[in-house]
């Protein structure tokens, strides 16, 4: 299908995408251009940016609480990817590769959930939640992040996976939970990476609920606590932009270094989703 | 029969964690939220049950009329705008930048996806400032007025529709750019034998094999679209006037702000039913059978 | 053989208490969770946050206790609350603003205070009383001041050819004509109709609303904004914004601060305290301009309060007379925002630019009443004032259709 013929059309069609490129970048560049200015008006004016200044920065992680919010949104990502894969890999691997009665009833109701928006049962979860005493607690953050997704993302796997080499490993006296573990995982990597992508990129993004579920300061994440800077410093352009600046660098640089599993993450979830 | 017994219960733990976590925070929570919303509930005091009140209130607000009028406007320009741009830069960088370059420009246009909504609409908000903002000055140098994107009740949606296209497309792009590589090859070659040019290739093999992709493509952008608030939250925050409120806003506005649970729940019920219909319209459009 | 697996699960949920325990505070008899509102301006020295610690500290060392200082941001102020106070994570002590009490009242949230002040203690509160809502002493007010006054930068009245500063609405109509024929670029009157929050009320309708002989509500707790003198505040506002005297764009606007201060604004409203916090402009103020009626603005009444999930009530009441207690207070009033005393044993040592201010203008202030659903009323209000300003609803839609929602969805 490659086609290495420019005509006209196409150069248009390079130029479209070259353009959609720098829109995708430029709004970053300016964010951090602004960080280093003192600047109460839109206007950016080159004389205003001073690199050495990281005035901006500490504000935002002295006085803003951006440090323990950057704590907060690292620990809840990781232990979301985390036991998302847990639970996700354990649950597929039973839908998968036992059978057990009322095992596609229960199958159909995961997949059901899925057509729910979050946002349909998130005051009940917010009065559950309540009534457990578990606002404000890392375990409310982390908890609502896993879903069917995962389930039903590793279970469309899964069935590449051979059941004869299951058969062989418990026919040999292999224990059931390290044929899960030795056998099945390794197997299955590529769908769990893609599965802690798409848990990042979720958690990360995640506000709504962190908003309406923490009141504690202390237990902000990061999202929570840019959008509280933007009503605080409404007009101090140069420190909001610090902080969007701080909320994007991790996963940006993470982002970096993982470039290939980032992209063949999402393209798997979608192949397979 | 042991044997099966034994499996059986195998079967049971193993989704035992995922079955609790599912059931507490999704599927219970549904039928609370159906049977909150036939009550009066402001979390401090008992429910109390008001019959179909809640929902009649629901549909003569004009405050909720305004959120699903916003809502629906929002996922018909967003949609179709994303899907279309991934569609096209996939299909464009998969027939004519397999390289390096390709690769970086596909990378760069993933980055927005990185970065959170409220990251972005933080951004997107001072770059689209009335007076001074950076985007007016740019278009000021062509000649152009300045336009109060985010102040006027005209271009406030559109504006939000815009960040959340291109906070969007390079997720889908990556999506699709994979599913064309999926495509067997020779499918192509037998149509260059046949003598089929590039738009009549992408026409008859590129968009018909896409189907499942793209029929994914538009659902996840659809469900997105409809639970939008981080941006408009961050950006205009419903405003000015109603003419950036989305359901989700409304519901929240409801629940958290006015302390009206039960209200709220109705709203949510309502954003449950139309997310429901246009997946059934879905189903039908792209003649998936249901299972 | 599925015993390792359990123990796996087991492990499994022991984490994930120990997440759920860790985040979750012990709220033991002896510590208090104290939740106040920021004043101070944003490039402040002294952060409230930094002040509020600071007291909370000197309290518990003296009381043997800790206090934790929380700092709610106004634009998300009633959500936290809502949230906190119906979580078991909410405040012991914390501040509200008028439009804030019905619900909490009604709710049974709020703690009736009068069993723990002394008479002597009540008679040095000056505002005591003004604490007495629906039958109970549920507050403590806090910040009796910081009304909305109008300033005036004088250096662009003198080159407008506007000699004194207008006090009435005739003469303000006069000078923003003035200012739009002899000074290109200037906004005659900037108002931030961009912010998001519905506060901005209090200083762009309610003082017109209320010079113009308008009330809000009327003894039985009925919306009676739409009535004839309703109608002339908003047609007001309306003609205002018509002729050009908001600028194009008041609906991108949402900090009156910046244009003021950069001597793009000739005039605007904005609370006594934050005024004194502009610095290189030549201002003077009018306290409130003769309307119709009336000359009359808003002056904020906030409280402290005590909410009934407090452990240690006596605690409470004590931390509560330590924050009103006039050597807090004159801290506060030098160090974070300027406002007048609030116990008869503080002196007044703020700016002398407000000598008159709290006295003889004292007449012309006003609070806001106490109704059921007033912050969601003042929401709606103010969107569909936006609404107004974007050309979208005639003055008489805005009055009508923010009664009518009134009274079908908040009643």
């Amino acid at each position: 299908m490659e086609n290495k013929k420019w005509t006209v059309s196409s150069v248009l069609g390079l130029l479209l995408v070259i353009v959609f490129a720098i829109t995708c970048i430029a709004p970053f560049i300016y964010m951090i251009l602004m960080s280093f200015t003192k600047s109460t008006t839109l206007t950016l004016r080159m004389q205003d940016i001073n690199f050495s200044d990281f005035s901006n920065f500490s504000h935002v992680f002295n006085k803003s609480g951006f440090f323990g919010a950057l704590k907060n949104s690292i620990i809840v990502v990781c232990c979301s990817c985390f036991f998302n894969c847990v639970v996700a890999s354990m649950a597929a691997y039973g839908f998968e590769k036992k059978r057990f009665p009322g095992r596609e009833k229960i199958y159909n109701m995961y997949v059901a959930t899925m057509m729910v928006p979050g946002q349909v049962t998130m005051i009940p979860v917010f009065i559950i939640m309540k009534k457990l005493g578990l606002l404000n607690t890392y375990f409310s953050l982390i908890v609502l992040i896993i879903n069917a997704f995962g389930v039903l993302l590793i279970r469309s796997f899964m069935a590449g996976v051979p059941d004869e080499l299951l058969e062989a490993a418990k026919v040999d006296g292999c224990p059931e939970h390290k044929i899960f573990i030795n056998i099945v995982l390794p197997l299955i990597k590529p769908v769990l990476i893609s599965l802690i992508v798409f848990t990042f990129v979720t958690s990360w993004n995640d506000f709504l609920w962190p908003l309406v579920s923490t009141t504690d300061s202390d237990m902000y994440t990061l999202t929570v606590a840019l959008s509280l800077l933007k009503t605080q410093y409404g007009t101090n352009y140069g420190l909001i932009m610090a902080g969007a600046a701080v909320s994007f660098i991790f996963p940006f640089i993470l982002y970096v270094f993982l470039q290939k599993q980032f992209v063949e993450g999402i393209a798997l979830s979608g192949v397979k989703g | 029969m042991k044997q099966k017994r034994l499996e059986a219960t195998q079967g049971y733990i193993y989704i035992l964690p995922s079955l609790i976590l599912i059931l507490s925070f999704s599927i219970i929570p549904i039928f609370m939220s159906g049977v909150f919303s036939f009550t009066e509930y402001n979390v401090m005091n008992s429910p109390k049950f008001v019959g179909l009140e809640n929902y009649e209130k629901v549909l003569r607000d004009e405050y909720v009329r305004a959120a699903l009028v916003n809502t629906l406007k929002y996922v018909l320009i967003t949609v179709p705008i994303q899907t279309a741009l991934s569609l096209t830069f996939a299909a464009f960088l998969a027939v004519k930048m397999q390289n390096k370059s390709g690769e970086f420009l596909r990378s760069v246009m993933f980055i927005p996806v990185i970065a959170s909504a409220v990251t972005s609409g933080t951004i997107w908000r001072t770059i689209l400032g009335t007076d001074g903002g950076i985007l007016n000055s740019i278009i000021g140098i062509f000649g152009f007025d300045p336009v109060n994107w985010l102040g006027d009740s005209k271009t406030s949606l559109i504006s939000i529709c815009i960040v959340a296209i291109w906070k969007n497309v390079g997720y889908f792009l990556v999506i699709f750019y994979a599913g064309i590589m999926d495509i067997p090859k020779s499918l192509y070659e037998a149509a260059r034998v046949d003598g089929a040019n590039t738009y009549q290739q992408f026409f008859r093999i590129t968009l018909p094999m896409l189907k499942p992709i793209t029929s994914l493509v538009v659902t996840l952008g659809i469900i997105w679209s409809f639970q939008v608030f981080d941006l408009s939250y961050q950006m205009t925050g419903g405003g000015p006037g109603y003419s950036s409120v989305t359901i989700v806003m409304a519901i929240y506005n409801a629940a958290f702000k006015q302390y009206k649970m039960g209200y709220a729940c109705a709203m949510a019920m309502l954003l449950l039913v139309i997310v429901l219909i246009i997946n059934a319209v879905k189903q039908r459009v792209f003649g998936e059978k249901e299972d | 053989m599925n015993k390792k697996i359990l123990a796996f699960l087991l492990v499994l949920v022991m984490v994930a208490s120990m997440f759920a325990g860790c985040g979750a505070s012990e709220s033991a008899g002896n510590e208090l969770t104290l939740w106040m509102a920021p004043m101070a301006g944003s490039d402040a020295e002294i952060t409230d946050e930094e002040f509020w610690t600071e007291i909370g500290n000197e309290f518990g060392a003296a009381n043997n206790c800790t206090v934790k200082v929380e700092i709610i941001p106004w634009d998300s102020y009633e959500e936290k609350y809502l949230t906190g106070v119906t979580s078991s994570d909410g405040p012991d002590v914390g501040w509200l603003y008028m439009e804030m009490f019905y619900d909490y009242i009604e709710m049974g949230a709020l703690v009736d205070l009068d069993a723990h002040f002394t008479d002597a203690e009540k008679d040095n509160y000056l505002y005591y009383n003004l604490g007495n809502i629906q039958g109970g002493q549920y507050a403590l007010p806090f910040i009796v001041g910081n009304p909305r006054i109008m300033l005036a930068n004088m250096d662009i009245l003198a080159q407008a050819g506007v000699e004194a500063i207008p006090t009435t609405w005739e003469e303000l109509a006069a000078a923003c004509d003035a200012v739009l024929a002899n000074c290109p670029g200037v906004i005659p009157l900037v108002q931030d109709w961009g912010n998001p929050h519905y506060g901005s009320l209090n200083e762009i309708f309610w003082p017109y609303f209320w010079s113009a002989g308008g009330e809000i509500v009327d003894d039985a707790g009925n919306l009676t904004i739409n009535s004839a003198e309703g109608l002339v505040a908003t047609e007001l506002l309306y003609d205002m914004a018509q002729k050009g005297y908001l600028g194009a764009n008041a609906t991108a606007c949402d900090d009156v601060k910046v244009p003021f201060s950069n001597g793009e604004a000739a005039f605007v409203f904005m609370a006594s305290g934050n005024a004194l916090k502009l610095e290189g402009i030549n201002w003077e103020y009018v306290t409130a301009l003769q309307g119709p009626q009336d000359a009359e603005t808003f002056v904020a009444a906030d409280s402290l309060v005590m909410f009934e999930s407090c452990e240690n009530k006596e605690l409470a009441a004590k931390l509560m007379k330590y924050l009103t207690s006039s050597d807090v207070m004159s801290r506060y009033h030098k160090t974070i925002t300027d406002q007048p005393p609030i116990t008869a044993d503080e002196e007044y040592t703020g700016s002398e630019k407000y000598a008159g201010l709290f006295t003889d203008d004292a007449g012309m202030l006003r609070s806001l009443p106490v109704f059921k659903g007033a912050s969601s009323m003042y929401d709606a209000l103010y969107k569909n004032i936006q609404s107004m300003m974007l050309g979208e609803l005639t003055p008489e839609e805005v009055l009508t259709k923010t009664t009518e929602y009134y009274d079908s969805n908040l009643k």
